[in-house]
């Protein structure tokens, strides 16, 4: 009977989804994340919390699934029509939650907006390639490029979130940056700063009605009060859990972790043109001198995954081919001797505070790992800020940790800023780098681009350009009435959950 | 400028003579302030540069220079500070760099929170502080003032973090009794102030006890009990009055430093209080909003030390401004 009665459930519950019919938004879910969002212009922000958020209000044209595939949204279709021209197709019919339309002139108005540097955009560098966007008909638009960049559609998935004209104009940017108006599946009905944020369902989302009525955004800074938070039942979705917190969320009842490997890498950037990590031979030993297994296991607890370059597996032109430098410090003492390096000066490891999970026992793990080889190592922190400034004064070295999440899931995102000698993130350089790296950033053609990123991702592990580690796995705890898997690129679109 | 005189002078022109107290201690208050926004000013400027932490982490140098510049920081000091003291002049600290909205706005959005929980705490720790330290005083030595004064030694050296932390283990999560952080309802209010308020305690108790201390063994008080007063007249009217000069300065820098000085209650009790976003504009290097709320922390602060001078008057007549 009660087989029965479950298969039945199932049919229904198949047969719900199938047709997309959602019942009435009911129920609500607080999710508790480290810190508010800065502003709902969406055309001004670049922190990860503001994009997390973002997306329960407005859409883009192209967003990406939980396959981080790229899928049209607000555009019906799109394509390539010349090396500089891409075509979009909008859908009909849809609307903003204030009545306003949604059209090719609405797309117009908000690149226009993004490009304008009165708008001071942080997100400028985005869609500085668009040279001008031609509305073709009232459902059609052109985006022209200034250059050849096969990664618009991408930068669209991430950027120019569609806000209504009228409204903004009307209104004013300052009013419309706390009163969000857009054409996703919720709208903010309440933020007290720092304190709450509210999201009621949109009813009369195009793509149906979310599933979740209400959902509360919760700012908790601290790690262990947004645990306790979710323990008691208080919020039912917590964010960025450091591993030595796992344990209390998998004692308690009605909650459990959910794990999803994030986009971000973490890697160390050796400086080649200073000594002794100028030296190959030198930058080789460190990679093989670092038991980067062994730290994932004892300071992650497990969670990372091995790579051996600093692109995320989900990216574009990811090469699963290169296999990460093998742990043998014999090898590694004898290259050091090779490259004669001295150990009389010491040798910085440059960490930042407050910025990575367990970033401190990281870097000490390393500084212990390259004594072992001989290495005068050296573990130096940074408040984060600083650490910004040295790092692109190109100042941190003799090496520095980083992390880096490609935002467009593309390989030229990493290798742009990473290894082009032209960046400021950059501490490697190298002309063939260089010139590897432009012919993959203006190259239209798919095929050839991953040939491109093959052939820089084998010469970077060749070259040893960084102390390769891994790719973070990003921690949630959210409670067991919740059906939500989390998304490697952080965001949390309440649209795909719902309740059990 | 506060003097003792002598007894039995004139009360002619008192008014006049606060109104110029007043008068001085405005015009301290702008010294002061300008003093500190310079200093804050050429502090933060010093600390790094806030274009780069504020861009997209893959914009290049040029997109970053574009970025400075139209945040005006681009300007020699002096033209930013000039341009920052002549808009701060008419309320007007310039928009956050990372919200995008006028600064003080901010700032002045989170002082509910801060008043609420600073006037909550410190009512707290007086109600309670005052009468441990009376008792104390009263029975000197006795196993009450031993306890009371224990107490108030653990109190004062026990870390907020830590009292904060064990009262959420304890109360919210184990009895699950109150909120385990955030700000809503009173309950809400409840742990944050406890915590906040033990430090507070142990500081006031200490100091009642002392000033206590000095002043029952004084002529005054033993005439009053000479005379034949009630016990209770004599500690609350004659006794505790003429202590209250180093106590009021205390609360009063309590106070003063409760408006900037909670982030660490805050920040475990996710309080949405003006010092934890004044420590979030520092990581982020969001001038404007650093600048913001040290004025308004600095203006508070003089503000409430002025009300402390003017209660010295009320408590000890003999305290004339001039």
């Amino acid at each position: 009977m009660r087989k029965a009665a479950l298969f039945l459930g199932i049919v229904i519950a198949v047969i719900g989804s199938s047709t997309g019919a959602h019942a009435q938004p009911d129920g609500r879910v607080v999710i508790a994340h480290p810190s508010d969002p800065t502003t709902f212009d969406a055309h001004v922000f670049s922190d990860q919390p503001t994009y997390n958020v973002l997306l329960n209000v407005y859409e883009t044209l192209v967003e990406r699934g939980l396959d981080m595939k790229l899928h049209p949204l607000l555009a019906e279709s799109y394509r390539v029509v010349d090396e500089r021209t891409w075509q979009f197709k909008l859908r009909k019919g849809i609307k903003f939650t204030n009545g306003e339309p949604f059209n090719a002139a609405v797309v117009k108005w908000n690149v226009d907006r993004m490009l304008d540097p009165a708008t001071k955009s942080k997100n400028l560098g985005r869609v500085s390639s668009i040279e001008r966007v031609d509305v073709i008909d009232d459902l059609t638009v052109n985006i022209v490029t200034k250059a050849p960049y096969p990664i618009l559609d991408a930068q669209l998935s991430r950027v120019v979130h569609m806000l209504p004209p009228k409204y903004v104009q009307e209104k004013g940017a300052a009013y419309a940056s706390t009163n969000p108006v857009g054409t996703g599946p919720y709208r903010l009905v309440k933020w007290s700063k720092d304190e709450q944020l509210v999201f009621e369902a949109n009813e009369a989302y195009w793509r149906g009605a979310p599933r979740i009525k209400t959902v509360v955004f919760r700012p908790i800074p601290e790690a262990s009060a947004r645990v306790n938070a979710l323990v008691t039942g208080e919020v039912d979705i917590i964010t960025q859990v450091p591993p030595h917190l796992l344990d209390g969320i998998k004692a308690a009842k009605g909650v459990e972790v959910r794990k999803v490997p994030s986009l971000e890498v973490l890697y160390i950037s050796l400086y080649n043109e200073v000594a002794p990590t100028s030296n190959k031979k030198v930058r080789q030993a460190i990679n093989y001198g670092v038991n980067v297994d062994a730290i994932i296991r004892n300071v992650m607890r497990g969670d990372g995954e091995r790579r051996a370059g600093i692109l995320a597996k989900q990216a574009f032109g990811f090469d699963p081919g290169v296999k990460p430098y093998p742990y043998d410090p014999d090898m590694a003492r004898r290259l050091l001797k090779e490259a004669n390096y001295s150990s009389d000066t010491e040798f910085i490891v440059n960490i930042p505070t407050g910025r990575y999970p367990n970033e401190k026992a990281i870097g000490e793990a390393v500084v212990g790992e390259l004594q072992k080889i001989g290495i005068n190592a050296r573990l130096k922190t940074h408040e984060w800020g600083n650490y910004v400034a040295a790092m692109t004064a190109h100042k941190l070295f003799h090496m520095h940790l980083q992390g880096w999440g490609p935002a467009t899931l593309d390989a030229d995102d990493l290798y742009s800023t990473n290894l082009h000698s032209k960046s400021p993130f950059s501490q490697f350089h190298d002309e063939r780098l260089d010139r590897l790296v432009e012919q993959g950033r203006s190259t239209m053609d798919g095929q050839k681009r991953v040939q491109i990123y093959r052939e820089i991702a084998r010469y970077q592990a060749e070259e040893a350009t960084h102390l390769f580690l891994w790719q973070s796995v990003n921690l949630y705890g959210v409670s067991r009435r919740v059906n939500w898997t989390p998304r490697p690129d952080e965001y949390l679109k309440m649209y795909d959950a719902s309740l059990k | 400028m506060l003097t003792q005189i002598a007894p039995g002078r004139s009360q002619l022109g008192s008014f006049a003579r606060l109104r110029t107290f007043v008068v001085h201690r405005v015009g301290h208050l702008l010294v002061v302030v300008v003093g500190i926004s310079v200093i804050v000013f050429l502090f933060l400027h010093l600390s790094g540069d806030p274009a780069r932490l504020l861009a997209a982490q893959d914009a290049t140098d040029a997109e970053v220079e574009r970025l400075r510049r139209s945040l005006g920081l681009a300007d020699p000091l002096y033209v930013q500070y000039l341009r920052f003291a002549w808009r701060a002049l008419h309320a007007d600290f310039g928009d956050s760099f990372r919200y995008n909205t006028p600064a003080l706005g901010l700032v002045l959005d989170r002082m509910p929170a801060t008043l609420e929980l600073a006037a909550s705490s410190l009512a707290l720790a007086v109600a309670t502080a005052v009468p441990l330290g009376i008792v104390s005083a009263l029975r000197r030595n006795s196993v009450r003032d031993v306890a009371v004064r224990t107490l108030a030694l653990v109190g004062q050296s026990i870390p907020t973090f830590w009292l904060g932390l064990m009262l959420v283990l304890v109360v919210s999560v184990q009895l699950k009794l109150l909120p385990t952080s955030g700000r809503g309802d009173a309950a809400h209010l409840v742990l944050p102030c406890v915590t906040l308020a033990c430090f507070f305690i142990a500081r006031i108790a200490r100091m009642t006890r002392s000033g206590m201390l000095d002043v029952l063994g004084q002529d005054y008080v033993r005439t009053a009990r000479a005379k034949g007063l009630a016990e209770r007249r004599v500690v609350v009217v004659h006794a505790l009055k003429n202590a209250s000069i180093p106590l009021v300065t205390l609360i009063g820098l309590d106070l003063g430093s409760l408006l900037g000085g909670a982030v660490v209650t805050e920040t475990i009790f996710a309080w949405p209080g003006v010092g934890r976003l004044a420590v979030q504009a520092i990581y982020s290097r969001d001038f404007p909003v650093v600048q913001a709320a040290v004025f308004v922390l600095a203006a508070g602060f003089v503000v409430v030390n002025m009300a402390v001078d003017l209660l010295y008057a009320y408590l000890d007549p003999r305290i004339r401004f001039e």
